[in-house]
């Protein structure tokens, strides 16, 4: 009887064994995931600076910059701060929907901080459409923020509250939200989203980023030159643009490094302004 | 007890560990890992180290790169998970687990070649993480093809 309580005792432990082995990897991912997501986020340039030696790659060949050239212009005027006769020229191409231009947004204001009016920066929108539901009404809130004056404080609140409107079905109600918070005469916000000439302005990124053979977003070019993903990181991209600076016989970034928000509208060049477009020729179909 | 009893459980007429499934689940583990592993890259944007014959980002953050905004290592990961905790089943002599495993890798590998073919045809660049899970896939595939194999014999 002892022998059969036994054989039973020892079968059952045989059948619960596996499970408590898959148990054991499922919480080992789980928490192992976890370690490595929180130790990743906490040193987000660390690992990549140590790409930037031998695995640095960059798309630098002479066609691909006759290609960037000659690609259509996208939006004019363009979304642009700092220096429009910069001898450095800073080209992102993102998606308000995607979690990693969030990321390397933050890491285009520190740059835009240090080399503020030393360098040419151009935000061109490139929603995927196909896998992001509301990246393109993003780019067009952004737009018609930008016809008054508000490109950039509404590109801070879209990618800053990313997580907010991502897969809403009401994302036009939250855009409205922050139009009224970055202080916009939201009617007018709500009229410029519905008009033609903020999608058209989308739509001219678009073909731009289409023409340059865009896969993925975000994807910089600092004086045409297509970075590689590891090298979205602010030392990387100094190194670059530093070069650049350095060929064109200006001085490289300063030491000092302060950290300041977001341009606002109030600090951005006049010619960049897209409330402009009405008026222009170039930003019309 | 049939031959491919045996082929299963390494051993008839006990519970011993089969050693096939136990390699298959092992190598799962590889590619648990490392999906798991690109899912962090995907939503801590941190650059994964990528060689010189390699674009990792233009493939990382491609549009093919989510699934509905979701990130497809995420759904790697899944599927290596269950695959892991089939094979593990089938080591310890669960045959329908096993043809369960064979049933899920024979679509992992349709779904991987559909990646690589992306990576080479459309995206024209490769990631060698994903390269490293289509390999595992690969191997997984190869590993029940071996065991089906094994019990003709």
């Amino acid at each position: 009887m002892q022998k059969q309580t036994s054989s039973n005792n020892s079968k059952s432990n045989n059948s619960n064994l596996p499970l408590a082995i898959i148990g054991l990897v499922l919480v080992a991912a789980v928490v192992g995931g976890w370690w490595l997501y929180s130790s990743s986020k906490a040193q987000p340039t660390t690992k990549s600076n140590t790409n930037s030696g031998a695995n640095k790659r960059v798309v630098d060949n002479e066609a691909a910059k006759a290609l960037y050239n000659s690609a259509p212009a996208g939006a004019q005027p363009a979304n642009m701060l700092g220096a429009p006769t910069a001898a450095v020229t800073v080209e992102e191409f993102a998606d308000y929907q995607c979690p990693t231009c969030a990321t390397v947004h933050t890491r285009m204001k520190e740059i835009n901080s240090l080399y503020s009016g030393r360098i040419k920066f151009i935000y061109r929108s490139y929603p995927l459409t196909q896998i992001h539901k509301n990246a393109y009404d993003a780019a067009v809130a952004a737009e018609a923020a930008g016809m008054q004056g508000k490109y950039w404080a509404m590109q801070d609140q879209l990618f800053t509250n990313q997580q907010a409107w991502a897969n809403s079905a009401e994302a036009r109600k939250t855009f409205d939200g922050y139009a009224d918070k970055i202080g916009l005469d939201v009617a007018k916000f709500q009229t410029d989203m519905a008009g033609l000439p903020t999608k058209t302005r989308v739509d001219a990124d678009l073909n731009r980023g289409k023409a340059l053979a865009i896969s993925g977003t975000p994807t910089v070019f600092i004086n045409g030159r297509k970075l590689a993903f590891e090298e979205m990181d602010v030392n990387t991209m100094r190194q670059i643009i530093d070069a650049e600076l350095q060929k064109s016989g200006s001085q490289p970034s300063p030491q000092s490094q302060p950290s300041s928000q977001i341009p606002t509208s109030n600090t951005v060049n006049q010619s960049a302004d897209p409330s402009n477009v009405s008026k222009s020729s170039n930003g019309s179909k | 007890m049939s031959v491919s009893h045996e082929i299963i459980t390494g051993q008839s007429n006990n519970q011993t560990v089969g050693k096939i499934p136990l390699l298959a689940a092992i190598v799962a583990l590889g590619g648990l890992a490392d999906a798991i592993y690109l899912t962090i890259h995907h939503f801590t944007a941190v650059a994964v180290p990528c060689g010189e014959s390699f674009d990792c980002g233009a493939v990382l953050n491609s549009q093919y790169a989510e699934i509905g905004g979701v990130p497809l290592a995420i759904f790697g990961a899944a599927a290596y998970f269950v695959a892991f905790s089939l094979a593990i089943l089938a080591a310890f002599g669960n045959r329908l687990m096993w043809t369960l495993f064979g049933a899920q890798v024979c679509l992992m590998l349709l779904f991987t070649v559909w990646l690589v073919y992306l990576q080479a045809f459309v995206i024209e660049a490769f990631c060698q993480f994903c390269l490293l899970s289509a390999g595992t896939t690969f191997v997984l595939f190869v590993t029940y093809l071996t065991s089906r194999f094994s019990r003709l014999r």
